[in-house]
């Protein structure tokens, strides 16, 4: 008996779950996206560029990204793992931009993951080759990064 | 002492019977095989997880940090962190909590125990403290014998944090005992709630897999994309409230939000508990 009113109770706990899941905002946006992307990735691209004996600062590349979700028609908010990131930095000099394309899953808790979809110098492989010759993971290639949703 | 003693007991008298209670409680669980079982769990799986890791070339990228889990031994605590609320954690703590009053029931021993010097409210608090004792004993063994296995095995190299910042092992060191503190909160409202079905069932089955099916079902609500106000009431969702300590400038909104919605559960669960068990007649068994 008390058992089965257990069940019950979940059961309808988890419809109304369900239920109330289509509505309201799940404090995942395009602004918060692109400010978490960003310097996460001029961080990452830091620490690729000391591994292959290059110097330079997060501060001078002047990392910028631009998330929308799906196509035009799709709302740039919520979960999802439909997002695209373009991040464009100044790598040479003030008026020389690079870009990079990153394909990123957000999850609910604020939590992405931004798979390197190009250029394949720089995002392409898992592993890239260190100045001092030895094989180390491409911090590019996937990354990982949470953001604020409360 | 007898039943007219029991009721001109003084509050210095109590404490004491409750202070025995959770006594005789800790003694009963450590002889219990299934508590040595937990504790010995806890204490050899980050070992095993990280001796499983390193026979291939393959990281648990869905977990954050699994990707730098050949690169750095601090990666190591907080994947294993990342499982552990999935459902490990709420079944660790459930194992006790959910048995400790229905066993009671299960033996038929109520009348006995209520019919010896301490009231329902002694052997009350003093099982719900074991209860919470083993819990964050669990816990806690599990966090640093995670963190001894990535420091010993893999070693103590800087940690790329979630922010892409490199973090020194100093500072990792610190902000993963921070997120194990934090993950204390929420192990405690499932504790809380493991103690309310056991007294609310008085069945073990219900009071130990009862939590790691609400467990499930909370974490199903997340993943289907739930509006941010449901998530927030969730009692799964603090298991992730670590995730801002990461970041170049860290953000504690999840963590706050996440100690009030736990506090909530336990004060709930555990006066619900508490009533119920008051107002339980007693007279069989």
């Amino acid at each position: 008996m008390r058992s089965g009113a257990l069940g019950r109770a979940a059961a309808v706990a988890s419809a109304v779950l369900v239920g109330v899941s289509g509505c309201g905002s799940s404090g995942i946006t395009k602004a918060r996206l692109d400010h978490a992307v960003a310097p996460t990735f001029a961080n990452l691209y830091v620490i690729q560029q000391s591994l292959r004996g290059r110097k330079v600062t997060a501060a001078s590349l002047n990392s910028k990204a631009d998330c929308s979700r799906g196509d035009a028609q799709t709302a740039d908010s919520g979960a999802g793992n439909d997002w695209t990131c373009t991040v464009t930095w100044f790598n040479t000099g003030p008026n020389i931009a690079v870009n990079a394309q990153y394909q990123v899953h957000v999850q609910t808790n604020g939590c992405y993951t931004a798979d390197g979809d190009g250029p394949v110098d720089l995002n392409g492989q898992q592993l890239i080759t260190a100045a001092d010759g030895a094989t180390v993971t491409n911090p590019l290639w996937e990354f990982d990064g949470c953001f604020d949703t409360t | 002492m007898t039943a007219v003693a029991e009721r001109t007991e003084t509050r210095p008298a109590a404490r004491a019977g409750a202070w025995v209670v959770y006594r005789w409680e800790l003694i009963k669980l450590s002889r219990q095989v299934k508590a040595q079982v937990v504790f010995g769990l806890c204490l050899l799986a980050p070992f095993l997880f990280v001796a499983a890791l390193n026979v291939q070339s393959n990281t648990p990228q869905d977990t954050l940090f699994g990707r730098w889990v050949h690169d750095s031994g601090f990666s190591v605590p907080l994947v294993v962190l990342g499982f552990a609320g999935q459902w490990a954690l709420p079944a660790v703590t459930s194992v006790v909590a959910g048995d400790i009053f229905a066993c009671e029931d299960r033996y038929g021993t109520w009348k006995t125990i209520l019919t010896r010097s301490c009231g329902r409210s002694q052997i009350f608090a003093g099982k719900t403290l074991a209860a919470l004792t083993f819990s964050v004993a669990a816990t806690v063994l599990l966090g640093l014998s995670s963190l001894a296995a990535g420091v010993l095995v893999v070693g103590r190299q800087p940690l790329i944090g979630l922010s892409g910042t490199l973090l020194s092992p100093g500072h990792s060191t610190v902000l993963v005992l921070e997120s194990w503190a934090a993950t204390l909160l929420p192990v405690l409202g499932f504790t809380a709630l493991g103690l309310l079905l056991s007294v609310a069932s008085r069945s073990s089955a219900v009071g130990v897999g009862g939590p790691v099916v609400v467990g499930l079902v909370m974490q199903l609500a997340s993943l289907v994309n739930a509006p941010a106000a449901v998530r927030a009431l969730l009692l799964t969702t603090p298991f992730g409230a670590w995730h801002g300590l990461f970041t170049a400038t860290p953000f504690y909104g999840p963590l706050v939000q996440g100690a009030i919605v736990c506090a909530g559960y336990f004060v709930l669960c555990v006066g619900g508990a508490y009533a119920l068990l008051r107002r339980r007649d007693i007279t069989g068994g």
